[in-house]
């Protein structure tokens, strides 16, 4: 059955490993540049002939082996993305926009954006960068003011206090009756200026409160939540999702940045153990509460092929992405081929290695005349599986490409 | 060569404009004489059409990257497309605005374009060619334009030139037309809650009635002269240097174990003395308040130049640093001519006054020599601290960051594609490889410019002499010239840092930087956004956005004005609050409407602008008398820190879309559904903490209902005689809740009425019909004290007749008002 205009069908998780992933220790392994990393035994998924078809993948830490293994048919890895930068700001706002321009929002906050109606927490940010481009605001929120979300989904209750010797509450600022007619009031208010105010952003800003105003009610659905730590957030945020508050979920790790002194490559594994133990916890709850969720990894950009000291790496302007879904994310939900690489980088020694390769467009072969995929490629067909690719509210923020597009 | 052409070369191998792919035609190496007859005619050619028929042909390859959205579109040379009307036209103003730039005496556009200096896109011309000549030959023009005698072919009294072409597209319309302004009232209103976080006072009301707008000017003057002022100059300010990271809950503990620990080598013993001993018997409370303090000394180097009308220069020039009786306390230097030991009780003193003073412990040599470093904030801990030196970035990203504070220039705006294939990584590619040293040639000297203030690892901010490093930075105590272009104030041999100047690097940096016209854009620019709420508006970046042109005439028309800010900032002597009202006297503050919807072209203009939580926090207590509290807190660090819901990073302030200068570093400026159900709640909540409270003064001392009584019964009838003083009284509360002087028969005043009405005609039936309380709920009472719950015991008062509650209901329906909330 088709999904329904406003239905997004799907949440959409976007995870930055902020700092720069080392794709070495993930899906984009090649031999001789990582100490430790030099046996074929260490990469499994595939021989080196097949590494731009296959997810092929690091088994140095188990965790990481595990999680591709067992997420590889419900995957789909790019890798060879040409970033184009070795600056984290940059970099972050286009391996999550698909675009370098300043002020685009993110992927996540595309798709809320486009299926925002009626929720009071489409886009749901965890942590981390969240440009909307004015589409929306993001609803911000850390685990350590998960408790205080209670006062908002009744706004017109106050709860027990024992002060002074006295009970005081619970109870309500109104009867319920006298807060309707303020409701109504203050509804036929805000209709008035929307005819009266004429300026551009008076305007938008006007209409962005009637649209928040009007989707306040259905917080009262949301359940009660206390939280230690960022799990906790992310549960919230798959409960809101099925129950129609929210449509995407957007949180970051940090850490990733490990240059000599910052850790080097034990920390960079470290982190990515967190990162895939951070996605299954992710896909894993969303299953639990029967939610299909589809979760799109990305970085700033890739680690250099050199170490710049140490055993730390540069940042380098070669990324990688999955995206990958739970179980209950059917083909037709999501039409992208599952189980699969495209997009690879040079194989070979410190001067060579990790440089984008250009690819067959159709077949995704290596292609010296082909295309090398940018995030502004992996967007694009992004948008189109989540079905946003003509959603009006993006017009603003076109996708710019060189060359064909991926062809799903 | 084609702009097509251009584009197709820069894009051929997703590598953008990269050096090894000249985009130059294939041109003569020198000019020889039919060169020099194409680049000069022999006929009249006026210097526009100079321009239009023969540079820009060559610019338009330039314009493939030095374009909006471009590659270069962060660089001083940005382009308009083609698809703006009347690009040309502008293209020959930016041109010439760009050629105006030279260095060493030579034309910075040429140099760049030729190589001769680092460039992104590497040399695109070769000097001695046809282009090349034309291109000079066109900055020679520009000092004395040749005008030639218009031609009208057809004779229709319009000149060729300006004869309308098929395809024209109407131009988008002027900014000022159909622009509606507030009044006297509105803008003093605007400013009395933006600035000063209070409201208008009846004599300022009266003194600008009906009078030029310049009789604003001395009730700014005697505005800015507040604490609130002050207070929201550092919030503004903060907005860019994020520097209060340093006061989050976790934070303080970090900066003040610093130093009343070993990491300054016991420099100051009293410090953990200090910090744990409190006569109050709440340690908590003065160690917060003193890292607070510390933490907020490079947002005071603000506050003292406005306060002592001081250019703005001051902040980065001071010979000092900056400290309150906390910090001197801590500190154990003077707070001014105060000893420290003279100051016995830090609580009776005055938290905002911050006095310059020494700071021997932090800002002079630690190894018995002479040296000593003082550049206003950029010597302070706070701020080194907040974009701290790692083993890799080698302070570039406090060089990134001056840039981009002080010099108005965001370099990763300037950063070209790179090209991995041509980058040889054991060759330090950033003090080498063309590809980067175009930002590095300009980011590591003034990187190099901060080497007294790290030791190249992981240690406390504070000057350290070649000594105290002990050779961990290299033998020169920084990296040597072959890996990193030397310390300097900025890009070239002539901007670098002599032996004798790297002592005091940071002195001579600050002093390079006040020379700067970006200085006078930054301070513009940071002051310009704080008040108008949002960023500035930056050139549309694809051609393809609807509505590019009017966008694009938005974008131009804010630079104008910003220009005209700018020149002004500079003739007034770089001063904070001259420059404050100049912003204020803009259509960007002052703009209430527009005549006619869909006028892409004035965006930026004009409020719609969700308040920050702390501007609202300030505007409720100036409106109810009271902030928004969490109930029955009355603890003195919840006093002393963060007296509101609204200021609470783990309450309301992130809800709101405020900021943590941590991991949320932007502020939302519209409101998402928690925070519109936040106001919601603020709205009711605050009405029933006020609203009884309020009606239980006598009313010349009440701020909402003033011409009314409980014993008022809205009768239905508001042209009954005996609702004169509600009708009043609803007048009153629109004015003083929302801005809006309305007459009794407004129709928003007549809805007002019908609310409150028929709130307690319903609210009374329910009483009687025992289907609500006839007495307040204790809350809303207006007799308990909200912090300590005093007074819980006496009971809530009776409104069996539910005036109260309608009233209540009133001033909820104004406080979740779009007037209310947004600026």
């Amino acid at each position: 059955m088709a999904q329904a205009a406003s239905d997004p069908g799907v949440m959409w998780v976007q995870v930055l490993a902020d700092g720069g992933l080392d794709q070495l220790f993930a899906c984009d392994p090649h031999l001789g540049l990582r100490s430790g990393l030099n046996s074929a035994g260490q990469i499994a998924g595939g021989g080196e002939d097949a590494r731009h078809e296959v997810i092929r993948y690091c088994t140095l830490d188990p965790q990481v082996a595990t999680f591709f293994s067992a997420n590889a048919p419900r995957m789909l890895v790019f890798n060879g993305i040409d970033t184009g930068t070795n600056n984290h700001e940059v970099g972050v706002r286009y391996s999550m926009s698909g675009s370098s321009n300043t002020g685009y929002p993110i992927f996540a906050a595309q798709v809320a954006a486009a299926f925002a109606e009626g929720r009071p927490m489409p886009l749901i940010d965890v942590s981390g960068y969240d440009e909307t481009g004015g589409l929306l605001a993001p609803t911000r929120i850390g685990w350590q003011n998960l408790a205080a979300l209670a006062s908002l989904k009744q706004p017109n209750r106050y709860d027990y206090h024992y002060v002074a010797s006295q009970n005081i509450g619970p109870g309500e600022f109104l009867p319920a009756q006298a807060l309707a007619s303020v409701r109504a009031a203050h509804a036929a208010r805000l209709g008035r200026l929307a005819q009266a105010l004429r300026l551009p952003d008076a305007a938008h800003g006007l209409a962005q409160l009637r649209a928040a105003r009007g989707s306040t009610a259905a917080l009262a659905e949301l359940e009660d939540a206390s939280g230690s730590g960022d799990a906790d957030v992310i549960e919230l945020g798959l409960r809101a999702f099925k129950r129609g508050l929210a449509v995407s979920l957007n949180c970051s790790m940090g850490g990733f940045d490990t240059h000599d002194g910052l850790g080097g490559d034990a920390a960079q594994r470290q982190r990515i153990v967190a990162l895939v133990e951070r996605v299954q916890l992710i896909l894993d709850r969303a299953t639990a509460n029967a939610v299909p969720v589809v979760c799109v990894v990305c970085t700033d950009f890739g680690r250099s092929p050199n170490y710049d000291g140490g055993d730390g790496t540069d940042h380098w302007p070669n990324a990688s992405m999955w995206v990958v879904k739970n179980a209950l994310v059917t083909e037709q939900q999501l039409p992208l081929p599952m189980n699969r690489t495209i997009g690879l980088s040079s194989a070979g020694a410190i001067a060579t290695a990790l440089q984008p390769q250009p690819i067959n467009p159709v077949s995704f072969a290596p292609d010296p005349s082909g295309v090398r995929l940018t995030p502004g490629h992996i967007y694009r067909a992004l948008r189109r599986a989540a079905r946003i690719d003509t959603a009006a509210v993006l017009s603003r923020f076109p996708l710019s490409i060189s060359g064909p597009d991926l062809p799903f | 060569m084609t702009r097509a052409r251009a584009v197709a070369l820069c894009l051929a191998s997703l590598l953008g404009c990269a050096p090894q792919q000249q985009l130059a035609a294939p041109t003569p190496p020198e000019c020889d004489a039919a060169c020099q007859a194409q680049a000069k005619p022999a006929e009249c050619v006026s210097t526009q059409d100079y321009f239009d028929d023969l540079a820009w042909p060559v610019l338009e390859g330039c314009a493939s990257c030095h374009v909006s959205g471009g590659q270069s579109a962060g660089t001083r040379l940005v382009f308009k497309p083609s698809v703006i009307p009347d690009y040309l036209r502008q293209n020959y103003v930016i041109f010439a605005e760009a050629s105006a730039l030279r260095e060493g005496g030579a034309s910075l556009l040429l140099l760049k374009a030729t190589g001769s200096v680092p460039h992104g896109g590497g040399a695109q011309l070769e000097a001695g060619s046809r282009d090349y000549a034309v291109l000079l030959s066109m900055i020679e023009q520009l000092a004395a334009p040749i005008e030639c005698p218009a031609i009208d072919s057809d004779g229709d009294g319009i000149p060729d030139a300006e004869e309308p072409q098929p395809g024209d597209v109407p131009a988008p319309l002027p900014v000022s037309t159909g622009l509606v302004l507030g009044d006297n009232y509105a803008v003093l209103r605007k400013a009395t809650i933006a600035l000063g976080g209070r409201l208008p006072t009846g004599a300022e009301m009266a003194a600008v009635e009906g009078q030029p707008f310049t009789a604003l000017t001395p009730i700014l003057d005697a505005l800015m002269t507040e604490r609130a002022f002050y207070e929201r100059v550092r919030e503004i300010m903060n907005d860019v240097l994020l520097t209060d990271r340093s006061r989050e809950e976790t934070g303080y503990l970090s900066i003040m174990s610093e130093l009343s620990g070993s990491s300054y080598g016991g420099a100051f013993p009293g410090a953990a003395e200090f910090l744990t001993a409190d006569n109050t018997g709440n340690t908590n409370a003065r160690l917060v308040k003193t890292a607070d303090a510390f933490a907020r000394e490079p947002l005071e180097f603000f506050v003292y130049a406005a306060k002592n009308d001081l250019p703005l220069s001051a902040v980065l020039t001071s010979q000092f640093r900056l400290v309150n009786a906390y910090t001197a306390k801590a500190l154990n230097v003077p707070w001014g001519a105060v000893m420290p030991a003279e100051i016995s009780d830090v609580e009776a003193t005055d938290y905002d006054d911050f006095r310059p003073t020494a700071l021997p412990g932090i800002n002079e040599a630690q190894s018995g020599a002479t040296f000593s470093e003082y550049a206003g904030l950029l010597t302070t801990n706070s701020y080194i601290r907040r974009y701290p030196n790692t083993c890799t970035n080698h302070n570039r990203k406090l060089a990134r960051y001056t840039y981009r504070f002080f010099l108005d220039f965001d370099i990763m705006k300037n950063a070209p594609r790179l090209d991995l294939s041509t980058v040889d990584v054991s060759a330090h590619p950033s003090r080498n490889n063309p590809q980067c040293t175009g930002c590095h040639a300009q980011i590591d000297p003034v990187a190099g410019a901060f080497m007294n203030w790290t030791r190249c690892f992981s240690s406390p901010p504070r000057h350290y002499t070649l000594d105290d490093k002990g050779g961990s930075c290299g033998a020169a105590g920084w990296y040597p010239d072959a890996e990193m272009f030397p310390p300097g104030v900025g890009a070239g041999a002539a901007n670098q840092l002599s032996p004798g100047d790297k002592p005091k690097a940071l002195e001579r940096l600050a002093a390079h930087i006040v020379t700067q016209p970006g200085f006078d854009r930054a301070m513009v620019r940071h002051f310009f956004v704080g008040l108008t709420g949002r960023p500035m508006l930056e050139a549309p970046q694809d051609v393809s956005t609807p509505g590019y042109a009017n966008l694009d005439a938005a974008f131009e028309a804010q630079q104008d004005s910003f220009d005209a800010l700018v020149a002004d900032f500079v003739a007034g002597g770089r001063r904070l609050k001259p420059l404050i009202k100049a912003i204020v006297a803009t259509p960007y503050f002052r703009a209430v409407n527009a005549e006619a919807s869909d006028r892409v072209e004035l965006k930026g203009m004009g409020g719609g602008v969700w308040l920050p939580p702390e501007v609202l926090h300030r505007k409720l207590t100036a409106v109810l008398g009271a902030p928004w509290i969490e109930i029955f807190q009355n603890s003195p660090v919840y006093r002393a820190r963060a007296d509101g819901l609204l200021l609470q990073r783990y309450r309301m302030r992130l809800f709101w879309g405020g900021i943590d200068s941590d991991a949320v570093l932007t502020r939302q400026q519209l409101p998402g559904g928690l925070s519109a159900a936040g106001s919601e709640r603020m709205a009711l909540e605050m009405a029933c903490e006020h609203t009884a409270r309020d009606f239980a003064r006598a009313p010349s001392d009440r701020r909402l209902f003033r011409y009314t009584e409980v014993a008022q019964v809205p009768s239905g009838d508001r042209a009954d005689p005996s609702q004169a003083g509600i009708v009043q009284t609803l007048q009153h509360l629109h004015e003083r809740v929302l801005g809006e002087r309305l007459g009794a028969n407004d129709p928003e005043l007549i809805a007002s009425y019908e609310l409150l009405s028929s709130v307690r005609a319903a609210g009374a039936a329910a009483v009687g019909a025992g289907q609500v309380p006839a007495t307040l709920d204790k809350l809303c009472g207006g007799h308990i004290d909200l912090y300590t719950g005093a007074g819980a015991a006496t009971a809530a008062p009776n409104d069996a007749a539910f005036v109260l509650r309608a009233w209540q209901a009133v001033l909820s329906y104004m406080l979740m008002d779009y007037r209310f909330l947004f600026d």
